[in-house]
């Protein structure tokens, strides 16, 4: 068994991008069907090694599914997964033995105590940080001498991202960690991927909310229908979503305008009709042409100009009402 | 098993199957959440029912075959009466033996008996699990009335033990007609007092809901009740006689204990129907003490409350220490059941003496027939049938866990910490195992050491512990056998639970039926050798040992195949 997988641990590292150091997580082209369903259908995904990568998608888009993918609880029906170097699908120990998983659904064993729980979880990995556990207890407040039983979801919750910042691994999944979590608790959440990214672990972390993966991540991976709708560093997307910007110009200077704006790369429509002799326009453009546009608006005597960072938040839903 | 999320979720149906009551009043939500509990549990429900129902039709015609009319029954009857072992089980047979005298004695009491424990099982799992689960939480967030649920479970609780009751009653007036041997005072006492009984446990249990902080807990202290109902009809009829009357005498135990109750009414000899005022009463108290203590209780909690938390940790290195470490309690609970039942048997085995040494025509006839060394074998391979019957359940139970681990998450959280795919069910199965083989052991030396003091020389220890240890291998057999199946296909897991209900009956009860020797052969607690024999046969015990041992092997490389899922 040891000669097995010394070896296929040794030809990953020969061809360097395929290098598991390099990306913790490589998927391509993974299809999952239940039946003739398909929950993930063609998706890549590849996570840079001590990078916070974020996996975003409305519910149902085939997340957990590819969590599931990785952690080698399912099977893919197609495709290639490299968890660490590993293929989770045939060798689930070797894959999960060095990944911490956090499921957006915490279930625990309910007889136990959450102390309980947290020793079992190491034990069954095998490797105990008692330190980093104690601290990570004291951060979350979490009372570990309660069954389990007792606990609230956000404290089930809490139990398992303590064992999973605690634990001595190298990559963490984290499918929708904060979902039970309250605003206090997601800020301690937040220092403690930002502390895990410090000490050189990778995570990948699947949320639906915008505002959590853009203070988080680095690069992102959205999914909708279990296919990949875009994905890249989060700071090439921000540009992608550029500016948006709105003023009223005088009717009669507005086609001009917009002629002289559309060099920039602004599409500027209209928006209702003319009124007292001004009309709205608004647009977006790339954020680096934000103080040219501003200054032909301002120059042209439009008034009321508006500009601001279009979120994310935007750009996602754009992705999910447009493409359909 | 049955009661998981998952079997509700199995099929998507049509709207119409929870019939749209009229009216949004207080009758239409009870309607609605009747046909809630019914469409959520009909399986279970019919699973328990039918079986039992089979039971006591195929009975009567069965004994009417083999022994059409009371003079050929005489020499059974006479038997059956000499066997201590089935005169602690069954109390004693009486007079004249017709067949619904032996009905009521043997297969009734195993209808009582079963009848009791899907009373216990049903009521946690209709009164106190969907609280446990929160689904409780979600009906009564709909503006119904707090009651309005709990009044849905009773009645189908109650409604199962009086479906119970009327099928007895009715299958056994429908024989009546056809065989003048039974009667139809005998059906109906009979089928009521099965209602009845299970009324009783039911109710019983749903009292420990209320106590207990939680669904398990109330089914451990109902399960300890039903052991001590049995222990208390058992001790008086051990040693029992039969009266002038020729019935079964009643003592105070038998008032007591609600499996007594059958002796107290003697379906088939006296019909009383007087006793029933006074079962009336008590089941009455139990539903409103039941319903007084759900009042007093708060919500997910029992009136007696959970203990604290603490702050000890728990070593576990392995799936196998887990496995170990959360088998335990049930471990410990079948223990004391298995040993307590050997020590029950082994004390009553004084009335062994009577066969061996009495001057009776009997004992002499049996003696002459069996031998000395036959008279204790059949008396403890009857025994340790039932123990062998409890440590399958308990192995079975044990392999089980692992498939409601899967459902509930329990299963993905111990592999994602970099487990191997068949760690957890080759260690239950392990447990299950070990487990089986150390409460027989126990129970057979307990057993050999009670029967020791009681018959003194007569007891050969090492053939009573053999007896016990013999059974180990039909556990390990239908312990893999689950496993497998849980490898394969964990929705058809259940068939688990129906090997053992099927070989155990078909064990038990299977010369009512005369079925090929194949078929018996098949049946794994068939093959325990006669120790007291020329030459006993082992090969076939290996055989159901290997076969367990194959199937757990087979079931590793099943459970690296599949998906793991909720």
């Amino acid at each position: 068994m040891s000669h097995a997988m010394s070896a296929e641990q040794s030809i990953p590292q020969s061809s360097s991008p395929d290098h598991p150091a390099a990306h913790p997580v490589q998927v391509e082209g993974l299809t999952k069907k239940f039946g003739s369903f398909a929950a993930v259908d063609g998706l890549d995904l590849e996570v840079s090694a001590g990078s916070v990568h974020g996996f975003l998608g409305p519910n149902g888009a085939g997340k957990s599914t590819t969590m599931r993918v990785l952690l080698g609880l399912y099977k893919p029906s197609a495709g290639r997964v490299r968890v660490l170097g590993k293929d989770p699908a045939t060798h689930p120990a070797e894959a999960t033995r060095n990944v911490s998983a956090v499921p957006g659904d915490v279930s625990l064993w309910p007889n136990l105590t959450g102390r309980q729980a947290l020793d079992v979880l190491a034990g069954l990995r095998g490797r105990y940080d008692r330190t980093r556990e104690a601290g990570l207890i004291e951060r979350f407040g979490l009372d570990p001498s309660k069954k389990i039983r007792t606990y609230s979801t956000g404290n089930r919750q809490k139990v398992m991202l303590v064992a999973a910042f605690a634990a001595r691994t190298d990559l963490l999944l984290l499918d929708e960690p904060t979902a039970g979590l309250d605003p206090l608790m997601e800020r301690e959440f937040g220092h403690c991927v930002r502390q895990a990214v410090d000490d050189g672990r990778t995570i990948l972390l699947s949320s639906h909310i915008l505002s959590e993966v853009e203070e988080l991540c680095s690069s992102v991976t959205i999914i909708r229908d279990g296919r990949l709708v875009e994905s890249g560093r989060l700071a090439a997307m921000r540009h992608l979503a550029a500016s948006g910007i709105e003023a009223t110009v005088p009717v009669e200077r507005a086609d001009d305008i917009a002629a002289r704006l559309a060099a920039y790369g602004m599409a500027a429509d209209h928006d209702g009709g003319a009124a007292d002799g001004v009309i709205r326009v608004a647009g977006s453009v790339d954020r680096q042409n934000v103080p040219e546009v501003l200054g032909t608006l301002a120059a042209s005597g439009a008034r009321d100009i508006t500009s601001v960072p279009a979120s994310l938040e935007d750009l996602f839903m754009r992705h999910y009402e447009v493409v359909s | 098993m049955m009661g998981t999320p998952a079997a509700v979720q199995t099929r998507p149906r049509h709207r119409q199957d929870v019939p749209a009551a009229t009216g949004t009043g207080t009758a239409g939500q009870y309607r609605r959440l009747v046909a809630l509990v019914l469409r959520r549990h009909w399986t279970q429900l019919l699973a328990w029912l039918i079986p039992l129902l089979a039971l006591v039709a195929v009975t009567a015609p069965s004994y009417a075959e083999l022994y059409p009319d009371l003079a050929q029954r005489t020499v059974l009857v006479e038997s059956l009466r000499a066997n201590t072992a089935t005169a602690v089980l069954y109390g004693p047979l009486p007079d004249p033996g017709t067949l619904g005298q032996l009905l009521v004695w043997e297969t009734g009491t195993y209808v009582l008996i079963v009848g009791a424990v899907m009373a216990l099982l049903l009521a946690v799992t209709l009164v106190r699990r969907p609280e446990d689960a929160g689904t409780l939480a979600v009906v009564r967030s709909t503006g119904t009335a707090p009651w309005l649920p709990v009044a849905a479970s009773f009645t189908v609780l109650i409604g199962q033990c009086l479906a119970l009751g009327a099928g007895t009653a009715l299958i056994l007036w429908g024989q009546a007609q056809v065989n003048q041997e039974l009667t139809t005072a005998g059906a109906f006492t009979f089928g009521a007092v099965v209602a009845a009984v299970s009324g009783a446990f039911a109710l019983l249990a749903t009292v420990m809901c209320q106590l207990a902080p939680d669904g398990p807990v109330a089914r451990s202290w109902s399960l300890l009740i039903l052991g001590i109902a049995f222990l208390a009809r058992a001790v008086p009829n051990a040693g029992a006689t039969l009266d002038d009357a020729g019935a079964a005498p009643v003592t105070w135990l038998h008032w007591v204990s609600p499996l007594g109750w059958v002796q107290v009414v003697a379906p088939y000899t006296r019909d009383r129907a007087w006793p029933f005022w006074v079962f009336g009463a008590v089941l009455l108290l139990l539903l409103v003490l039941s319903l007084w203590l759900a009042s007093k209780r708060e919500y997910q909690a029992g009136i007696i409350a959970r203990r604290r938390g603490h702050d000890r940790g728990l070593r576990v290195s392995s799936g196998f220490g887990l496995a170990r470490r959360r088998g335990m309690g049930s471990a410990i609970g079948w223990t004391v059941a298995v040993v307590a039942l050997g020590a029950l048997f082994g004390g009553m085995s004084s009335g062994l003496l009577d066969l061996l040494t009495g001057s009776d025509v009997t004992a002499q006839l049996v003696r002459r027939m069996m031998g000395d060394a036959s008279v204790t074998s059949m008396y403890f391979q009857m025994v340790t049938l039932i123990a062998g019957i409890f440590v399958a359940v308990y192995a079975v139970g044990s392999v089980m866990r692992v498939r409601a681990d899967e459902s509930a998450g329990l299963l993905e959280a111990e592999l994602v910490t970099g487990r191997r795919r068949w760690e957890p069910l080759v260690a239950a199965w392990v447990a299950a195992v070990v487990g089986s083989a150390v409460m027989l052991l126990l129970a057979g030396l307990v057993t050999a050491g009670i029967t020791a003091q009681e018959l003194g020389g007569q007891a050969d220890a090492g053939r009573i512990i053999g007896y016990f240890l013999l059974q180990w291998p039909a556990a390990v057999c239908l312990a893999g056998a689950t496993a497998l199946l849980i490898g394969l296909r964990p929705q058809l897991a259940w068939i688990g639970w129906a090997l053992v209900a099927v070989t155990a009956s078909m064990t038990w009860f299977g010369s009512l039926l005369e079925p090929p020797g194949w078929l018996m052969d098949l049946m794994v607690f068939n093959h325990v050798p006669d120790l007291a024999g020329d030459d006993p046969v082992y090969w076939p015990l290996a055989v159901l040992a290997g076969i367990g041992v194959a199937a757990v092997l087979l079931a590793v490389p099943s459970m690296q195949r599949r998906d793991i899922r909720r």
